[in-house]
């Protein structure tokens, strides 16, 4: 009422929009950047695989066919696929035990547990994170190599007959996973210790006063404590690990012996590059999309139990 | 206030698919574009011809350009003297053409996947290498490629050039099934026998005496196995099927017959099954492992396999890092009384070029590739085998460097007698059939799976593929 008295008064009309909506509005336009670059980079590459996702196409040739749904159809025919599929669950299993669980302990152990040369150990341990994929993957196929790689070589002296990592059914997947686990392990770890410093010490030592157990001690206070960077670190765990798979499956097994080492991401690759048939590639990119979605709805779950120190 | 808020959401979205559409959307469909390239291109040089043809007819008149030489040759493989023959001809060369060398990481494979990446953003490098086992797909799916047929009957007096540095035989290396020429036979190489004569003298074999046949090399890795405790054979190639074709091909079987359009599979013959089973056979009895490619190359060289059956183009970086008395021979024949048939890797050179400058500049690259001096200094540098016609009787040098390299002897002789292209699978899933025998070498070679049962099977799904 005021505001249009004042208008009337100066015989000017001005349109002022209501606070919370000058609020939204303007919240809206400081998303404006991210929401482009997010839209750019994310969301039309989506919606464009959507779309090749129901033609048969091979990039080179000018027309595309209209193939409806055939694509998803005949990948989940396929039995590289599902093996892929297969393969995914595998390697994220394994991800976990080496990239979630481990450093989580392992960051509570170097902070609380061991007193001395914490900052050797915390320096040995992030080194392998500063290797790229490729480099990684040589040191490993040195490593692996079943006749003059330095582990067969220790196995034996124990008498040991060692598998043939790489060429091997079941072992190489164990074997590439380590690849990416060597890697993605010194990050986690360090992010892990982030949030284990900022747990209160008073509590801990309460804690030990009582005379709690390690175990208990990180189960009852950590745990809890850390939840949240505990919640991220599980994402990531995923979606760098299964992305940084891509590297060492592609220069040292190309998915095989047998598809025994491929998973959703490389044979993706494999469809769009190297079969081309973009098509089915797409359907693959789509399907895996499907199923990060389904995972980021149990986090979405899983976050309401978590806790936020603010 | 929500329903604003939805709103104005709903427009940016819309504003900015409207915006990606509009930037994306000649790329999508970017070769009609890149057609019409050729057509508007085309007319200066069609006007400068006639003009040129009063001067001096025989020249060919081409603008200053700049192409590109995709390759996939790396620097321990001949890539320097790739970068070094590029850049000898951009300043030599008379037109003002300037080619510049791209060096395609994972070889064939990743020169088409990069092509295949290019030609969709619209760029076409100029020349390319293209190898064997693409022929048919190139052919069938990439009609950006000028092959060499359709630039001999745009420019007929250039059939004169072919015939004085190529043969009938040697074509047929890069000759699809549809009769087209795509390329030009460049890089040729055979697989051969090498092998560790310290080792066959420790098992009481004569080195100079290497196995002839399949089955003698069969006994010739058992009786290394036993008697020096390593495994007596690397069967190479783990992501081709190059070394089993050869077998079957020498054992007189095929992959696959055409039966008018309908394409039928032979793998799976009784000549198939025999050498499918012989060859699993070394992995049941541990005469060898499966390893991937780099781990059982620097196996052979520490000493720690027998043999090796590899491509001649290895010989260079073979012989120079093995430690040992290294002997190599011609591949084994299948049985005494059956001819060797040998499948020959390796690449051809291709023109992709988007209009008739290019085209012509890009040709002109060709010709100097395969000069006298160059074709002898590739095969010189790797191990290659000659594909240009009389090479040897052209080139003193490569004459003079074959007597100082003994290892590369039994490949001229094969290719010179044995040779025949490797199959090149055609059709849109061309590609991923490639894939599929590979899947089933994993098979056979990493588990005591049947044969026959597994061949058949393979074959149906191929067939499925394919037809």
């Amino acid at each position: 009422m005021k505001t249009k008295q004042i208008a009337q008064g100066t015989g000017k009309k001005r349109l002022r929009l209501p606070f919370k909506l000058r609020k939204r509005l303007l919240a809206l336009l400081y998303l404006c950047p991210a929401a482009v670059i997010f839209l750019t980079f994310m969301g039309w590459p989506v919606a464009y695989s959507g779309y090749l996702s129901l033609y048969s196409w091979n990039m080179v040739t000018p027309n595309k066919n209209f193939v409806g749904l055939k694509n998803y159809i005949e990948i989940f025919k396929d039995a590289e696929f599902i093996k892929a599929l297969g393969n995914t669950v595998i390697y994220v299993a394994i991800l976990l035990i080496f990239n979630f669980v481990l450093p989580y302990i392992i960051s509570f152990v170097l902070k609380h547990v061991i007193k001395r040369g914490v900052d050797v150990y915390r320096s040995l341990m992030f080194f392998p994170s500063l290797l790229s994929g490729a480099v990684a993957a040589i040191v490993f196929m040195w490593l692996y190599n079943p006749l003059i790689g330095p582990l067969p070589s220790i196995c034996h002296l124990f008498g040991w007959n060692t598998p043939n990592i790489l060429s091997t059914k079941y072992y190489v997947i164990v074997g590439i996973s380590l690849i990416t686990a060597w890697r993605c392990f010194g990050y986690n770890m360090i992010v892990f210790m982030a949030a284990v410093v900022e747990v209160p010490i008073e509590l801990i030592e309460a804690a030990r006063l009582e005379h709690a157990s390690n175990r208990r001690i990180f189960w009852s206070i950590i745990r809890p404590l850390t939840s949240s960077t505990a919640l991220y670190v599980f994402i990531i765990t995923f979606v760098f690990g299964l992305s940084y798979m891509f590297v060492p499956i592609k220069m040292l097994t190309g998915g095989g012996p047998s598809q025994a080492s491929t998973n959703l991401i490389y044979i993706a690759y494999q469809y769009g590059f190297q079969y081309f048939r973009v098509g089915r590639a797409a359907a693959v990119g789509i399907v895996s999309l499907i199923v990060f979605m389904a995972i980021v709805v149990v986090q979405k779950r899983i976050e309401k139990k978590v806790h936020y120190e603010n | 206030m929500k329903r604003i808020e939805k709103l104005v959401s709903f427009l940016l979205a819309v504003a900015m698919l409207l915006a990606m559409v509009a930037c994306t959307a000649p790329d999508v469909n970017s070769t009609p574009a890149t057609e019409a390239a050729p057509a508007e291109a085309a007319t200066p040089a069609a006007e400068a011809a006639p003009a040129a043809e009063e001067a001096k007819p025989e020249k060919v008149m081409i603008e200053p350009v700049e192409i590109e030489f995709w390759h996939a040759l790396p620097e321990s493989q001949g890539g320097t003297l790739i970068t070094d023959i590029c850049k000898e001809f951009s300043e030599t060369n008379e037109y003002g053409i300037t080619v510049k060398d791209v060096f395609c990481a994972d070889f064939y494979a990743g020169i088409a996947r990069d092509l295949q990446a290019a030609i969709a953003a619209g760029i076409y490098p100029g020349v390319t290498m293209i190898g064997y086992q693409y022929l048919n797909y190139f052919d069938q799916n990439f009609p950006q490629i000028t092959s060499v047929s359709q630039l001999l009957e745009k420019y007929p007096e250039e059939n004169a050039w072919v015939e004085e540095n190529f043969t009938d035989r040697t074509l047929a290396l890069t000759k699809s099934l549809k009769g087209n020429i795509v390329g030009l036979p460049y890089c040729a190489s055979q697989a051969i026998l090498y092998y560790n004569k310290d080792m066959f003298r420790t098992a009481g074999l004569d080195p100079e005496n290497p196995p002839k046949t399949v089955d003698e090399m069969y006994d010739a890795a058992m009786a290394i196995t036993k008697a020096t405790g390593e495994y007596g054979i690397y069967l190479g190639y783990p992501l081709d099927t190059f070394v089993q074709e050869t077998m079957l091909r020498s054992n007189g079987g095929s992959l696959y017959e055409m039966d008018g359009d309908k394409l039928k599979v032979t793998f799976n013959s009784p000549e198939g099954v025999e050498v499918w089973s012989k060859f699993q056979k070394f992995y049941t009895d541990k005469l060898s492992v499966p390893m991937t490619f780099e781990e059982g190359m620097s196996a052979f060289i520490a000493g720690k396999f027998g043999m090796t059956l590899n491509t001649c183009a290895r010989i260079n970086m073979i012989s120079t890092n093995a430690a040992f008395d290294l002997g190599t021979t011609k591949f084994p024949s299948f049985s005494p009384d059956k001819e060797l048939k040998s499948c020959v890797a390796g690449n051809m050179i291709a023109v992709i070029a988007e209009n008739e400058n290019k085209e012509r500049a890009a040709w002109e690259f060709v010709k100097y590739l395969f000069s006298v001096e160059n074709a002898a200094a590739i095969v010189m540098k790797t191990g290659y085998v000659p594909t240009v016609k009389d090479l040897e009787s052209r080139s003193p040098e490569l004459v003079e460097s074959f007597k100082n390299n003994p290892y590369i002897q039994p490949a001229l002789d094969s290719f010179g007698t044995s040779a025949i292209s490797w199959t090149s699978w055609p059709g849109e899933n061309g590609l991923q059939v490639s894939q599929v025998l590979i899947d089933m070498k994993d098979e056979i070679i990493t588990s005591d799976v049947d044969v026959k049962t597994l061949l058949d099977k393979t074959a149906a799904t191929i067939e499925g593929m394919l037809n």
